[in-house]
């Protein structure tokens, strides 16, 4: 069987904020092209390890990798050194993330919104960058909006906008983070559409969700969170219906 | 109605028959207009009743070749003070708001003392500053100096002005801008990381352009003021408008004409800089659906509405849409 690197490989991550220990050493292998669904009580430290694998936070202990390569660090001379700010934005940059809150750029257009990162990060010519910027409106449906502004637009056709622009970045892995918690009922079905839409692609992604329903559709694996530890994970269909361990049945009953 | 394209747009929310609704006035509302007028009425009858303002030669002042050439020192005293004033502001701003211990403490120091003492205080200083340091060098810190000036030639009384101004000014400035900067919510710092902006890029793309809208009003205030307060280099004999006008009323004792003189053209300058402030707003007010400077405008071009009512079709049309 041929072996590939982990997307992200996470061994045994802590983090403290302060004192406040909220991630007990997670571990966790994420294979290329599997959708992995991280689910859990508010404060269970979802969130916390999605913003962990793409240096948003600092991890306290542990090795978290992503493709291969540490995110914000490298090795040096048996320690892990902060890396240039520069490399710092370039792996980071590999790495697209959808957040709860969508944070648009709020004095840019759609279009530019998209275009930004890919022109200004990652220096591509305009007109591709531009060109395919048009492509992922498309796709998420909203071809006709690349001038609006973030203001002008909905919860949900925000949300396919902030989705647009992390694929903009052509990312090897993608990060969603509650996509659809601050959404109005009406409007998580566009999004989580969207999200599977790019599953199919055989896009790498870690999502952290509340949507039950979503994460057995496109999951290929689920994880559940309990204060700072991984309790549990298993195939979709085998976690959600037939929990192993007390507390996954306590929150699943809480949640179903 | 441009804005529901979405395929699930509400429908039906176009009123093609609006309700009129009447204005309620209150009898005390037109009490306080009356008093108001007779208080209005009564000082522009004694502007043109009371000889003591002597029009005539406030008239006969207005455009001397002495009092024009102090208007041009004031307005590049001005301009060459806030743009020092802007760029060390920013500065100064992004040390206050960096990690490093050092940089944050040292830009404190300098908001500290320069916004802790007199500005008049400093512009004396900064005049005699021969007296602190005779010489100006350029070398090597604590080693040989390769050239030197003396104080005296270099900080000629523009410069001391300029510094006294600029250096002041920028004490507020970057208290400004570090607001400015602290109003952008946390998840734009966030979302510019993860679209692999540096942080330069961050800054100049993101960040300021969305501060800019807590900066300008501000900022606006800081140089209306600067303007005024540039009179008070008239203590270290720099030609402005405010010591133009002295040096004519110290020989025709014609005093308050020619204050009234200086006030016009303060007046006249800051009116200016008010429609500039206004352009600057509406500019960085673009997607937040707000313009907060049309109060004024509406008002005082009400008479030529027929004018603006054609040119500002178009434009209304862009400026503001709500959030659907």
């Amino acid at each position: 069987m041929m072996h590939s690197t982990p997307i992200v490989e996470a061994r045994g991550v802590e983090k403290y904020f302060g004192h406040v220990k909220v991630l007990h050493g997670i571990d966790l292998k994420v294979e290329p092209g599997e959708v992995v669904c991280i689910i859990g009580r508010s404060g269970s430290g979802k969130s916390t390890f999605l913003r962990c694998v793409n240096n948003l936070e600092e991890i306290s202990a542990g090795e978290l990798l992503v493709n291969g390569e540490y995110v914000g660090y490298e090795r040096h001379r048996g320690h892990l050194r902060q890396l240039k700010e520069r490399d710092v934005v370039i792996r980071r940059s590999r790495i697209g993330m959808v957040f709860q809150h969508f944070n648009l750029f709020s004095n840019m257009s759609v279009l530019e919104n998209l275009t930004v990162g890919p022109i200004s990060g990652k220096r591509e010519p305009k007109g591709e960058a531009t060109e395919r910027a048009y492509d992922l409106l498309k796709r998420v449906g909203l071809g006709d909006r690349a001038n609006a502004f973030p203001s002008e637009l909905s919860g949900g056709q925000q949300q396919r906008v902030a989705i647009a622009r992390a694929l903009a970045m052509r990312p090897e892995l993608m990060l969603f983070d509650e996509p659809t918690s601050s959404l109005d009922p009406e409007l998580v079905g566009e999004v989580l559409s969207v999200i599977k839409d790019i599953a199919l692609d055989a896009t790498s992604m870690l999502v952290v969700t509340h949507e039950m329903g979503f994460a057995r559709e496109v999951a290929d694996r689920v994880c559940f969170m309990s204060n700072g530890r991984i309790i549990e994970s298993g195939p979709p269909d085998q976690l959600l219906q037939d929990p192993q361990e007390t507390e996954t049945r306590a929150f699943l009953r809480a949640v179903l | 109605m441009e804005q529901h394209t979405d395929s699930r747009s509400v429908v039906g929310t176009q009123v093609d028959d609006p309700v009129k609704i009447i204005k309620r006035h209150s009898p005390g509302r037109w009490l306080a207009v009356a008093v108001v007028l007779v208080f209005v009425a009564m000082l522009v009858n004694s502007l043109f009743t009371n000889p003591g303002f002597e029009w005539s030669i406030v008239w006969q002042y207005l455009f001397d070749q002495r009092i024009l050439s102090g208007v041009a020192m004031t307005l590049k005293l001005t301009a060459v003070s806030m743009t020092l004033a802007i760029m060390l502001g920013v500065t100064l701003a992004l040390m206050i708001l960096s990690s490093n211990n050092l940089l944050f403490l040292v830009a404190r120091s300098f908001v500290w003392v320069f916004r802790g003492t007199p500005l008049l205080v400093q512009l004396l200083l900064w005049s005699f500053i021969a007296a602190l340091y005779p010489t100006l060098s350029v070398g090597i810190p604590f080693g040989p100096a390769f050239i030197s000036f003396d104080s005296n030639v270099v900080i000629t009384v523009f410069i001391a002005g300029v510094l006294g101004l600029g250096l002041n000014a920028a004490a507020y400035m970057a208290e400004i801008v570090r607001a400015g900067v602290m109003s952008v919510p946390k998840g734009q710092f966030e979302a510019a990381k993860v679209v692999g902006l540096s942080w330069g890029k961050m800054m100049h793309k993101v960040v300021l352009p969305q501060a800019m809208r807590i900066i300008v009003p501000p900022t606006g205030n800081q140089l209306v003021q600067m303007l005024k307060y540039s009179s008070l280099v008239s203590v270290i004999a720099l030609r402005e408008l405010l010591t133009s006008a002295q040096l004519i009323y110290s020989r025709t004792f014609e005093v308050i004409p020619l204050l009234l003189v200086v006030c016009i053209w303060y007046l006249a300058i800051t009116t200016a800089l008010n429609f500039g402030q206004a352009h600057l707003e509406r500019h960085f007010g673009k997607g937040t659906g707000e313009d907060n400077t049309g109060r004024l405008r509406s008002i005082v071009f009400w008479p030529f509405r027929w004018l603006r009512d054609k040119t500002l079709v178009d434009k209304s049309k862009t400026g503001k849409k709500l959030v659907q």
